[in-house]
């Protein structure tokens, strides 16, 4: 287990070095090719090799200096500023769709018949099928006109846009956590049906252990790996739908310096600067290997099944 | 043991009870009860009497027994059989049966042969035979046999069911032997079929087949499926308008209307506009195909991928497996949008759809191989896949039969996340901007142009709907579809699932839905065969597949990898003798454009004075050598140093710019109305007096003949190369100073209004526009670079073409003039790249150059603060190289199209007048008024 965790460690600096400098080149080798697509831009489309230009960013970066995004601001505060403001977002779409998914897998589980209840298998094919930002659509529609009719106008209750820690925070939150709570539901579902074919969970039953008890208890301890699993796959498409949840709500997260940054219609001195887009990507490779680690070490070291070999 | 007899006999099951009773008696021969009950089980008459027989000499006053005998005589009269006869059936009977105690199958098939000889209708016999044959053939022979004489033998049906689960050695056929010695019946042997309620009553309750449920995931989803595939391959032809076209202003009402348009506001458009007035309805039609070609393209590599790699990292162990491992997770961590930009754009973002599809397929197989590479490790655990490799299953067969049948049930949900991630990806891009095929440029305010998707596609029309939130008609229009799509798809793999985690799966077949029959002729005529000629021909099977798969690998490997250039192909018009400069406007057809841009500054190299001044601009031979008219009856021939060549006295004062034929051979225009022909060493070849005492008003063209055409006054003039004149024509009532044009297709002269015959100086009517719009308009033909004719008609350019006799028009490229420019363009042209340009200069106000896209996009505006302008060449991006004169100085730029300042400026210290320029590769050659010639050369070192 302890290997298995150093190994996964020693790996992330080199990928986490790959990521920057793919970022770097990637910002850097793109920008001529974009411009030359466009042919009314009037950009100069020859590069200097990226090398030197690579060690140059890296000696500034050794003294501290991360570059600058377009406002002037350096490019570390504005990466920990929308950080915050994404991850929070993040966290707590997280926490609510695990705990309503896992609770709605649990309720689904069938006692007389093996299998998920027909409601939720209907609702997560559905489910599956809504993309967040259609949900988020629908949502601010459906709010909007809600209130225009319920206070003819005056005032949102909830509010659409803007950042804030308070109620901005409800329709941005709900549009996340649709499909991942679906989709946990789903596979917690299943594996809690199959779970509960097997045969010790007859046997506990023969020794007088409620059904409930064995569902919530035992039974479900044996797939809390898959269903860590799931989360974690959850949590990668949540990040990479930031971009236009973002967008649609006006918060000013990760997402959102994004898009700026790789946006073809953002303002040409900005567009694809190497310094930020390589900070990015650093930035975003290193919370998804994070996430990966996490996810893989607590799934081995809840199940034994899986410690097996390496 | 007993019991089970009754009931089997109560049950109707003679044979079963047969069979047990038989048992019985072999143990306890003497037992009446068996013997009677044995009397019911037994099918012929003459077992019945046989069995009672036996009873009555067991117990000579059993009453049954003289009741059944009594019963059975009266019918059986005719079916006496003497009783030796009878005993030795028996005897041969109770032999094989004891054979068969014994394990000892021929015997009992030998002594079961000679019963059948005997008595070949008997089912008993059949039966047994069917237990004692070898090969399943046989077995089903017998059987068949057993149910053509009794069809309703619950037996012989039980045993062929269970016989067609055995995979048969060959295809059933009558073996030999049996045939032989037993001459059935010539008539052809019915093959019962058991159908599958029969199969329902007949087999255990636990191996019934289920019963027929509709599956309504399947009907929903396959009817959704269904839809968006009729869509996809139909649509388009029912969109009412061309998805591509922009609407700016519809007459609603009798008003005029700006887009967006609400949904039901226009009749004709009834699910509204997007913010460009593009018909939403129409691009819903047109975008489902590429949205679903895209969407499962990708998501058919990425299942491929990903399964393929989820095995191997969750299957190998050791360090191959670490490594696998450790690339998954990698490539998991690398953000799918950032990758698949990259890969789009160096694939090549004009490649449209393909290049979506390739950079979104090799990205983004992470997921799936992560969750695949997580169920192969589960499963790998388990006991039976030890219990497998114990019996000695290899590696493969584990992989293959129990590893990817627990995979193949989760690929349905697999495919509908992979086909929402895809969609999603989609959707982020084109909200970023990236569009496929790199959008269309749609002018939104003056001078103010975006690029926005062109290709619909179900994903990016989402993202550029979602810019108005508080009018959210059209994002969800297109969210709806979207999920329609997804949910057809999902649906059908839950039903898909579901069908095949039924019993279907478990009783071998191999795609569960498929009705048995088809299962099995499938698996008899095509499977099976196939598969054993795999086997026998390894070899070259996979010689042929590693042939296949470098071919197609390389295949993938050029078509990603090559990336074409860039800059679109020109077709450019060719000038005769590769020569630099051939005439006044660099060439023939009048194009002004080079096809190579001088990018940094160019320095100043030298300055010479012409005799005279110059009479126009110098012509470049295509060894750089300049040659040019001196207003002092001089023509000069100049080299790259600005060391003379030579110079020849002329006749009369040459005008304009000399032109140059294919040999090099010089034609200069004079003032005399002559025309002089020089040979490049500068010797007078001729000179012709084509009119008489007519001041030549311009210098020559020369087509690819060698004929030259040249402006007099207001007539054109043709001469041949030997001097001869060939025609003469009107042009216009003006006085006209610019040389003729030739057609791209030079059949055609155009001077100014007036189009001509090129061999015979007949005019040709081509009527653009109307004449009393002439006047005012200044209206000019002229040929683009990119080989096409055009007409200025005031500030509009219109592509033409003759069809015969009619003219075929384009809709023309104009700008908004008004408040910029009070006169119409001295000089327009187009570039290869179809971009448009006018220049407009006075002698007294500033000169502007206006560049113009599709769909009167405009492009740059460019207010250059010198009068007297001169444009003196279009370069390859489409920049423009003007000079202008104030009287001060002379100042020429190279200013690109949309910029706001020029990319370089030269100041010449000259207080006269330019009259013309030249560029060459890297060099830029001016001629101003008095003070000659001024030559400039880029530096490799001079700063940009």
């Amino acid at each position: 287990m302890l290997r298995f965790l150093l190994r996964r460690l020693a790996l992330a600096p080199v990928v986490l070095v790959f990521a920057n400098f793919l970022g770097y080149y990637f910002a850097f080798s793109i920008a001529p090719v974009i411009s030359a697509n466009n042919p009314y831009s009037t950009k100069v489309t020859d590069l200097p090799p990226v090398l030197p230009e690579y060690f140059n960013y890296i000696s500034k970066l050794a003294q501290g200096d991360f570059g600058k995004t377009f406002n002037g601001e350096p490019v570390a505060e504005a990466i920990a500023r929308v950080s915050t403001a994404s991850l929070g977002l993040i966290g707590i779409a997280l926490t609510l769709s695990i705990g309503a998914g896992i609770l709605l897998g649990r309720l689904a589980v069938r006692r007389n018949r093996a299998g998920v209840s027909t409601w939720l298998t209907f609702t997560s094919t559905i489910g599956l099928a809504l993309p967040s930002f259609y949900v988020a659509t629908l949502l601010i529609t459906f709010f909007l006109f809600i209130f225009l009719y319920a206070t003819s106008g005056n005032s949102t209750l909830i509010p659409f846009q803007g950042f804030g820690w308070d109620a901005h925070l409800i329709l941005p939150v709900l549009a996340l956590t649709f499909q991942p709570t679906v989709k946990i539901a789903q596979v917690t579902g299943g594996l809690l049906s199959e779970e509960l074919e097997k045969q010790y969970v007859t046997a506990s039953l023969s020794f007088g252990h409620s059904f409930e008890n064995i569902k919530n208890k035992f039974a479900f301890r044996s797939i809390l790996a898959p269903i860590l699993l799931t989360v974690a796959s959850s949590l990668r498409l949540m990040i990479a739908e930031l971009i236009i949840i973002e967008r649609l709500f006006n918060w000013p997260g990760l997402g959102r310096l994004i898009a700026s940054a790789l946006s073809i219609g953002a303002r040409s001195q900005d567009l694809l600067s190497p310094p930020l887009i390589a900070a990015l990507l650093t930035v975003l490779v290193a919370i998804f290997l994070f996430i990966d680690l996490l996810a893989t070490s607590l799934s081995r070291l809840i199940d034994p099944r899986l410690r097996a070999e390496t | 043991m007993f019991q089970n007899a009754v009931k089997a006999l109560r049950q109707g099951d003679k044979t079963a009870a047969r069979f047990i009773l038989t048992r019985l008696l072999e143990n306890d021969n003497k037992n009446i009860k068996f013997w009677l009950w044995m009397t019911e089980a037994v099918e012929s008459t003459n077992e019945k009497i046989y069995c009672l027989k036996t009873v009555l000499k067991l117990d000579p006053a059993n009453a049954a027994a003289k009741r059944g005998l009594a019963l059975l005589s009266k019918v059986t009269t005719t079916q006496a059989i003497p009783t030796t006869q009878k005993t030795e059936e028996e005897l041969l009977f109770q032999n094989s049966r004891k054979a068969f105690k014994e394990g000892d199958k021929s015997t009992a098939r030998r002594l079961l042969g000679e019963l059948l000889k005997i008595n070949p209708k008997n089912v008993t016999y059949w039966l047994w035979m069917s237990e004692a044959a070898e090969s399943s053939s046989e077995r089903n022979y017998c059987l068949q046999n057993v149910l053509n004489l009794d069809p309703e033998n619950l037996a012989a049906k039980r045993g062929l069911i269970k016989l067609r689960e055995l995979p048969p050695a060959k295809i059933i056929q009558q073996p030999q032997p049996l045939v032989n010695s037993f001459a059935p019946q010539k008539s052809a042997l019915r093959v019962h079929e058991i159908s599958s309620s029969e199969k329902a009553k007949i087999l255990p309750r636990k191996q019934r087949i289920s019963i027929k449920k509709i599956n309504w995931y399947i009907v929903f989803g396959g009817i959704f499926v269904a839809l968006i595939t009729f869509i996809a391959i139909f649509g388009p032809a029912f969109a009412p308008h061309d998805p591509m076209k922009e609407n700016y202003s519809l007459i609603v009402d009798g008003k005029i209307r700006t887009p967006p348009y609400k949904m039901f506001d226009v009749p004709g458009y009834f699910l509204g506009t997007d913010r460009y007035g593009r018909d939403l309805y129409s691009r819903l039609l047109y975008a489902v195909r590429p949205t679903m070609i895209m969407v499962l393209a990708v998501a058919g590599v990425r299942l491929l991928l990903g399964v393929i790699l989820g095995l191997a990292a969750g299957w190998l162990e050791g360090r191959k497996g670490r490594f696998l491992e450790s690339l998954l997770s990698t490539s998991l961590s690398i953000p799918v949008l950032i990758a698949a930009i990259f890969g789009i754009y160096m694939i090549g973002v004009d490649k449209g759809l393909w290049a979506f599809i390739v950079g979104l397929g090799i990205t983004g197989w992470a997921e799936t191989a992560r969750v695949v590479s997580e169920q192969t490790r589960a499963v790998k655990t388990q006991t039976f896949v030890e219990a497998a490799r114990a019996l000695g299953a290899s590696d493969r067969r584990v992989l293959y039969v129990h590893v990817l049948r627990q995979i193949l049930s989760m690929l349905w949900m697999l495919l509908a996340f992979e086909i929402s991630a895809t969609l999603l990806v989609s959707a982020e891009l084109g909200f970023l901007g990236y569009y496929i095929g790199g959008g269309v440029w749609i002018e939104i305010l003056d001078f103010v142009t975006v690029n926005v998707e062109g290709l619909p596609e179900l994903g990016q029309m989402l993202s550029s709907a979602l810019v108005k939130i508080s009018d959210p008609a059209a994002l969800i229009i297109v969210g709806s579809v979207i999920c329609m799509g997804v949910l057809g798809f999902n649906l059908l793999g839950e039903g898909l699932r579901r069908q095949m985690s039924n019993e279907n799966l478990r009783s071998g077949n191999r795609f569960g839905f498929l009705t048995p029959a088809i299962e099995e002729w499938l698996d008899d005529r095509i499977f099976r065969p196939a598969s054993i000629w795999v086997e026998e021909n390894r070899r070259m099977v996979l010689a042929i597949g590693g042939l296949l798969f470098i071919s197609l690998s390389g295949w993938v490997v050029y078509k990603t990898v090559y990336i074409p250039p860039i800059i679109a192909e020109t077709n450019q018009l060719e000038v005769a003798g590769d020569h630099l400069w051939a005439s006044e406007r660099h060439d023939s057809f009048g194009t002004l454009y080079v096809d190579f841009s001088l990018d940094s500054q160019p320095e100043p190299i030298w300055n010479l004075l012409i005799p005279g001044g110059p009479s126009g601009r110098p012509v470049v031979t295509k060894d750089g050598i300049l040659i040019i008219g001196g207003v002092d009856k001089t023509a000069v021939a100049i080299d790259p140093n600005g060391t003379i060549l030579w110079q020849t006295q002329l006749e009369a004062a040459p005008i304009g710019t000399p032109a140059l034929n294919a040999e090099g051979n010089i034609y200069i225009a004079d003032t005399n109305g002559g025309i002089t022909a020089l040979d490049p060493n500068g010797n007078i070849l001729w000179r012709a007096q084509v009119s008489k005492g007519r001041d030549a008003t311009s210098g020559p063209i020369i087509d690819s003949n060698g004929n030259i055409y040249l402006t007099i006054v207001e007539d054109v003039y043709a001469v041949n190369p030997q001097g001869e004149i060939l025609w003469r024509a009107f042009a216009a009532d003006a006085y006209l100073e610019e040389p003729p044009r030739l057609s791209p297709d030079q059949k055609m002269l155009y001077l100014k209004n007036s189009v001509f015959n090129i061999e015979t100086g007949q005019r040709i009517e081509v009527p653009i526009g109307s004449p009393d719009q002439y006047t005012f308009l200044d209206p000019a033909y002229f040929s683009g670079a990119d080989g096409k004719n055009y007409y200025r008609l005031g500030h509009e350019l219109i592509g033409w073409q003759l069809d015969g006799a009619e003219v075929k028009t384009e809709p023309g490229i104009t700008w908004e003039h008004a408040s910029s420019v009070l006169f119409t363009p001295f000089e327009q042209g187009v570039t290869p790249n179809k971009m448009f340009w006018m220049f407009y200069t006075t002698s007294w106000t500033d000169t502007r150059m206006i560049w113009l896209g599709s769909q009167n996009l405009l492009v740059g505006n460019y207010r250059f603060p010198y009068p007297n302008g001169k444009i003196i060449a279009v370069g390859e991006k489409g920049e423009a190289y003007m000079c202008g004169s104030n009287g001060a100085e002379v100042n020429c730029i190279n200013i690109a199209p949309g910029a706001e300042t020029p990319t370089w400026a030269i100041d010449i210290n000259s207080r006269e007048i330019v009259i013309g320029g030249v560029i060459v590769p890297g060099r830029l050659y001016v001629s101003v008024g008095n003070d000659g010639l001024y030559a400039f050369e880029i530096n490799e070192t001079s700063t940009p």
